[in-house]
């Protein structure tokens, strides 16, 4: 009797528990309604309730009588200003146009990893929209299912401003097997091409450089690393994941990669023209001018350019630059920023190189910063319609990017932008990268070495078709994976010239692994798709 | 003993005995309540998420509504052709550290018993205690500025005249198994022999002073009393330790070997499942790998606690 008592008790225990993790673990697996939404019918007699008279969004049909809070998560840390801007954002133009409150979320550098995977989790807090891009798991999350899918009729139903300026290619840059899931910036810049920007104070010391080309750049970088290693400063600090060779190294030998967010290049040639698979296309990490590059590198590691510890310092290397800890800096329109910086703080002085004066300029991916409307957000047109107030009008669209006019940044007579006297505190693009709209104002500093970038690149500017291909993954994934983790293996080694002498073994090693694991499966399926691609876009 | 047990039950229920007990150790009771709530949360609870290793994860269908996709999700660590090369060296690397761990633990226990000097005992205590309330990322700071090209020792070296030397250079990556170990010593060593320190406490004096009056010397003492009396210790840490032998401690690996070029000897599944990772977010996959590891080391601790219970079935776990 006792004993069949503690056999129930431990059997109804058993049940609670695993009724419990049930419980705790699944989700309905409802679908999320609408029910939040907006009905666009145009008998909606109370549609217009609680917009004001003058909301652009009046008689368009939206039903925005009932007061919602949208919540978008950006990443980064968040601004010092930011309350008192986005005050600015939801009394004047967010609660009269739309009835909407915005509250921007932040996710940290440090968090992305562990938690934007979370947010988009149904049983999570709320998030509509969610910074995504080509580099920060838009293709995964899609995958995932974590964001809403954007058919053409939607966004022009619930995009009535924004929709018709949006630059037509920036639709084709972010879809995943024909769809789309995110609304891209509408503002691309030349943030892939680079420049060289380095201290002429300790360059000038040892002799007149022109430096104009790979080599005339290694010459500088070699000479500055041979004195003045000893007082302390390298001549090089290699950024991020030490991708020094990612960009500038495919500018000079003329390579652009083919999707954005994946590894296959193509040679340009100098041409728009869609390349041929055959001759041109391959996989950025099994080519001769790869190892060419790593040889490079291995040459200028000898040689001291940068510290061979490099690669377990976490320091930045623009604040190191900035510091005068290293005498140059490869990087995008940031670096004459950088240099500006350096030389405020009374280091030295800088001047902007460009290394490849040669090769073209594209302006970057749109798909490298969107925002997405996630699955589970309750109030998709309604964040839609908040995307449209941001991106439609210049005015929203600049108080969001940089602030308020006069105090973050100051606007000149002939259209251009100056920081302004809080700048610090809302720099302009410090947070709004997916936002940034088409008539975004560029910006124009007195001193001519920070105008050089844009003087650089404008003329060049192209547009290569093959710009808009984009690779979807799903049937490669594993293999992909795979191939990623073992170019994680190597490339920031190499990238920093730490085989030294074995440089041309460990590259072999690695294209002997890339192809074991499966790389000629992956650019079999990439051939394929872009091959319907090209069918596409000859008719 | 039959006999007595009757009579115990004879005289008052099982049940009785049982509320009695409760009753009588309520404290104690009282104070194992938040870790089994704790247990339960955060163990049992996320158990039936295992099967997410089995089901192509979409968000919006849920772990249980997703659908199944037997063993795909595994197909990623296989063809990677290093879920071997890996495991080896989880495996041979928690093995040394295991080792190694317990020999300092114990050794380092007993120093600090012996000791007379109470200011100079406690002193060593907390310099010892201190490494491990520092987190790797900052032990890989402190290496990079003791060990790195202008770190403090090549400072010195190049003062003396003498060539620099960097433990992060390519050749010297055969070396860092070493480092690896010495550091989790002299990071966890210390606070791993609080439990052993507790147990030496635990020893009677009164066995240690009738081995003095019969003229026992120090070394004595420690040989045939106190490492005896730590064997039950000993073997249950060991065993517990063995619990996780398949995970690698991501924080010491990660942070201290960031260098590719010396992953050859360092390279865990936990470092590659991160590096895989960080290029999807494939939970399918992770759940994957988590379970992977769960089953080799579920496999390990009962083969270990098996041969436990055939040399001395007391020590046993269970």
């Amino acid at each position: 009797m006792k004993k069949s008592f503690w056999k129930k008790l431990a059997a109804l225990t058993l049940a609670l528990i695993m009724v419990m993790s049930l419980a705790a673990c699944g989700n309905s697996g409802k679908q999320n309604d609408t029910g939040g939404g907006i009905d666009a019918g145009e008998d909606n007699p109370g549609g217009n309730n609680g917009i004001s008279e003058d909301s652009p969004y009046r008689d368009k049909g939206f039903d925005l009588s009932k007061r919602e809070t949208v919540v978008m998560y950006a990443i980064g840390e968040k601004p010092t200003d930011m309350d008192k801007v986005m005050e600015i954002v939801n009394k004047q133009y967010m609660e009269p146009w739309i009835n909407t409150t915005l509250d921007v979320k932040f996710l940290s550098w440090g968090e992305m990893g562990d938690k934007y995977s979370l947010l988009l989790t149904p049983e999570g807090d709320q998030v509509d929209l969610m910074y995504t891009s080509s580099w920060c798991n838009y293709s995964s999350e899609v995958a995932n299912g974590g964001f809403k899918e954007l058919t053409p009729e939607f966004l022009q139903k619930y995009m009535p401003y924004s929709y018709p300026i949006q630059a037509p290619i920036s639709w084709e840059q972010v879809s995943v097997a024909g769809k789309i899931y995110t609304i891209p910036k509408n503002n691309a810049t030349f943030n892939t091409y680079n420049v060289f920007v380095v201290r002429t104070d300790l360059l000038d010391k040892y002799g007149d450089f022109e430096i104009n080309s790979w080599d005339s750049m290694k010459k500088a970088l070699i000479t500055l690393a041979e004195n003045e290693r000893a007082n302390g400063i390298y001549a090089n600090g290699q950024r991020g994941t030490a991708e020094f060779a990612d960009h500038l190294w495919w500018q000079n030998v003329g390579a652009e990669p083919l999707a954005s967010g994946y590894a296959f290049m193509y040679y340009t040639h100098g041409s728009e023209d869609l390349p041929d698979w055959d001759k041109d296309v391959f996989y950025k990490f099994i080519c001769d001018d790869t190892l060419q590059l790593y040889k490079e590198m291995a040459e200028m590691a000898k040689a001291g350019v940068w510290s061979p510890d490099r690669i377990n310092d976490t320091t930045d290397a623009v604040d190191n630059f900035k510091s005068g800890k290293v005498a140059s800096l490869i990087w995008n329109a940031s670096a004459p920023t950088a240099g500006q910086d350096m030389e405020n703080a009374g280091v030295g002085t800088y001047d902007v190189f460009d290394v490849t004066p040669d090769a073209k300029a594209q302006r970057g991916s749109y798909a490298d910063d969107t925002v997405a409307i996630t699955a589970k957000s309750k109030l998709p047109e309604r964040a839609a319609l908040v995307m449209d107030v941001l991106k439609g009008f210049d005015e929203v669209n600049n108080l969001v990017v940089g602030g308020i006019e006069g105090t973050h940044y100051i606007m000149t007579e002939d259209g251009y932008r100056q920081d302004g006297p809080d700048a610090a505190n809302y720099n302009w693009g410090v947070w709004a990268w997916g936002i940034t709209g088409k008539n975004s104002p560029s910006s124009y500093n007195p001193d001519p070495r920070q105008n050089k970038f844009a003087e650089i690149c404008e003329p060049k500017e192209y547009a290569p078709l093959a710009s808009t291909f984009t690779f979807d993954k799903t049937k490669v994934e594993a293999e992909l994976a795979v191939i990623d983790g073992i170019v994680g293996e190597y490339e920031q080694s190499f990238n920093l010239g730490l085989f030294g002498d074995d440089t041309e073994m460990k590259y072999n090693e690695m294209v002997q692994r890339l192809k074991d694991a499966g790389i000629d499966a992956i650019m079999e399926e990439c051939r394929s798709q872009y091959e319907a691609f090209c069918e596409s876009h000859k008719k | 003993m039959d006999l007595m047990r009757k009579n115990k039950t004879s005289k008052a229920p099982r049940g009785q005995t049982l509320l009695k007990n409760v009753s009588k150790n309520r404290t104690l009771i009282w104070m194992l309540v938040i870790p089994v709530i704790m247990c339960f949360v955060f163990c049992y609870i996320p158990m039936p998420g295992v099967i997410i290793a089995f089901k192509k994860y979409e968000y919006m269908k849920g772990i249980f509504g997703s659908e199944w996709n037997g063993f795909d999700n595994f197909r990623y660590l296989i063809m990677s052709k290093k879920l071997w090369s890996l495991t080896r060296n989880t495996l041979l690397y928690n093995i040394v550290f295991i080792a190694t761990g317990t020999v300092f633990q114990v050794g380092l226990a007993v120093i600090l018993n012996e000791m007379l000097h109470v200011k100079f005992k406690k002193i060593s205590q907390s310099f010892m205690f201190l490494p491990h309330f520092i987190s790797w990322v900052v032990v890989a700071t402190i290496m990079l500025n003791i060990f790195g090209d202008h770190g403090v020792l090549n400072q010195i070296l190049s003062k003396l005249g003498l060539e620099s030397v960097s433990i992060y250079a390519y050749e010297n990556a055969s070396k860092w198994p070493i480092v690896m170990v010495l550091l989790k010593l002299w990071k966890g060593a210390g606070y791993g022999s609080v439990v052993y320190l507790a147990a030496i406490v635990g020893i009677s004096p009164e066995i240690n002073e009738a081995a003095k009056i019969d003229g026992a010397n120090i070394w004595q003492r420690i040989w045939y009393i106190t490492l005896p009396s730590l064997k039950p210790t000993i073997i249950i840490m060991t065993l517990l330790s063995v619990g996780g032998i398949f995970r690698g401690d991501f924080g010491m690996f990660y942070q201290l070997v960031k260098g590719q070029h010396l992953m050859e000897s360092s390279d865990v599944l936990d470092t590659y499942i991160y590096r895989t990772m960080m290029s999807t977010s494939n939970m399918g996959w992770s759940a994957a790998a988590g379970l992977y590891q769960s089953v080799l080391c579920f496999v390990t601790i009962n083969l270990v606690n098996y041969i436990v219970k055939k040399v001395d079935p007391d020590y046993a776990l269970y």
